[in-house]
């Protein structure tokens, strides 16, 4: 056992020390890379945007903003800070679209994807790029928190993401399946993803359908949660539901498109099984169910089902808050996260029934904010 | 973008339950020579976290039962065993929730078999069509 642990030791130490792994990890860091930031009417942030990437501690080779024939001077303002403007003969629909439309520009190592309204921390395109030392490693996304953190809905997505990112999403990329590479912060390797076709517009979630296109195909996906963004989240209730629609449809088209290659993807079978059963039933029982037996049966006992996993929210959202100094803004925007939840049970369960019972596809692409 | 409703369910019990693992399959990477400080770290806060929501919620239950029982005076398990009321909702939960968890893996594992399985006999159906 000791001579074994030995052996060990020397097989890692000759790992970190290769000069073929250090030569790897220099030519990740070499490689070249394109911003993709398609925008519609974003005057408003787009310039926030482009700041943050031309601050960014890893060289950016270009950054292209593609004006997805906006009605506002979305164009004028990104051509005010040296990027490169492209607009399409006409509006492409989608993210996916305006995206798509700007990979013929393209001819760097790497792509990355980010939306109009997000910013980035100064080193997170640096962190993020790492992930790439790994050859198999086609597709990287970071941690996202909402830049605004001041109505119910954007505390409700605060303490969402917190714990999403906190902790399913880092349990997902230590057995190497992350659910999603996250549409607003992603990157990616160019050859592949002009290989796998870019974004497909089949579904109302392109990211998702990306991410487990890629799986399909044998190939590694990143969560790298030190590269943290900021995008600008749904502030009332209009915009919510919107946002809502789209991801809950998109969640719903893409287990219809892609359940039968994903079972004989390990692991993210077992998460795409449980995260189906939860959208669906968990919501029906949460909504329905509970309510209706405690009244049946006169007895508060299926009441518990609301708040015995408070401590499961708290626990790993506490601790990443407390790290961020965050502690006081989290302990505030909790009783918002019970409400953004309940409405979302509704949209999935709204989803489910217009996809699959009524055989409905949803279809518009609607802005978040 | 989240899919699906976090925190409710069973998929939370089944994140709970890789973060309770995942000090194993480390101890695994670590003896076969493919393990790092990082990954050592980021498994032994899974691994803490994993505490801190069995006893978190083990607290929520015996403060609902207190609750219940001194404040509202109602008795959540009528039936008295040995002139005790048993103590069975601190396990019930936990149960019922682990039992639909491998339920429902179990039941996608054996829908994936048959789908093979009809997907192969379809297959050499159509092969022996075309022999003939």
């Amino acid at each position: 056992m000791k001579i074994a642990a030995q052996q060990n030791i020397s097989a890692l130490k000759k790992t970190i020390f290769n000069s073929e792994t250090h030569s790897r990890i220099k030519k990740t860091r070499n490689g070249k890379l394109t911003v993709l930031v398609p925008a519609y009417n974003e005057a408003e942030s787009i310039g926030d945007t482009i700041v943050s990437l031309q601050q960014q501690t890893f060289p950016i080779h270009e950054i292209i903003v593609i004006d997805d024939v906006s009605t506002d001077n979305t164009a004028d303002i990104a051509s005010l800070y040296r990027v490169r403007v492209i607009k399409p003969p006409k509006n492409t629909g989608s993210k996916a679209g305006a995206q798509n439309y700007a990979m013929q520009f393209v001819n760097t190592e790497f792509t990355m994807a980010i939306d109009a309204d997000t910013i980035l921390a100064h080193d997170a395109v640096e962190k993020l790029i790492e992930a790439f030392e790994d050859e198999n490693v086609v597709a990287a996304c970071g941690f996202v928190l909402p830049r605004h953190v001041r109505t119910v809905w954007e505390r409700g997505r605060y303490v969402e993401y917190l714990f999403a990112f906190s902790f399913y999403k880092q349990i997902q990329d230590y057995f190497g399946k992350p659910l999603i590479s996250s549409g607003c912060f992603s990157l990616y390797r160019t050859e592949i993803l002009k290989e796998n076709g870019c974004w497909s517009m089949r579904t109302l979630a392109e990211d998702m359908d990306l991410t487990w296109s890629l799986y399909q195909k044998g190939y590694g996906v990143r969560f790298i949660p030190e590269a943290v963004c900021y995008p600008i989240e749904p502030h009332n209730y209009l915009f919510m539901k919107k946002q809502l629609k789209r991801w809950s449809h998109g969640f719903v088209q893409n287990v219809r498109l892609h359940w039968k290659g994903v079972q004989k993807v390990k692991y993210l079978n077992h998460i795409i099984t449980v995260v189906l059963w939860d959208a669906i039933i968990a919501s029906c029982a949460y909504l329905i169910l509970l309510p209706i037996m405690a009244i049946l049966f006169r007895n508060p006992i299926f009441l518990i089902g609301y708040i015995i996993d408070i401590p499961a929210i708290i626990v790993p959202t506490m601790f990443v808050a407390i790290r961020r100094k965050e502690f006081i803004k989290l302990l505030i925007s909790l009783p918002s996260f019970f409400v953004l939840r309940t409405v979302n049970a509704i949209f999935m369960i709204e989803a489910f029934w217009t996809e699959v019972v009524m055989k409905k596809t949803f279809k518009t692409y609607e802005k978040g904010h | 973008m989240i899919a699906g409703v976090p925190g409710i369910g069973i998929s939370g019990l089944f994140y709970l339950l890789s973060a309770f693992f995942m000090p194993f399959f480390e101890l695994s990477a670590t003896l076969r020579g493919r393990s790092s400080f990082k990954r050592w770290k980021l498994v032994t806060m899974h691994h803490f976290y994993f505490w801190g929501i069995i006893l978190g919620s083990y607290a929520i239950i015996v403060l609902f039962e207190i609750a219940l029982k001194h404040y509202f005076g109602i008795a959540i398990f009528p039936y008295k065993v040995d002139g005790q009321i048993p103590n069975i909702l601190s396990i019930v939960p936990v149960v019922v929730t682990l039992s639909l968890l491998l339920t429902v893996l179990i039941t996608a594992r054996l829908i994936r078999i048959v789908g093979a399985l009809i997907s192969s006999l379809c297959a050499s159906n159509k092969k022996y069509r075309y022999k003939r």
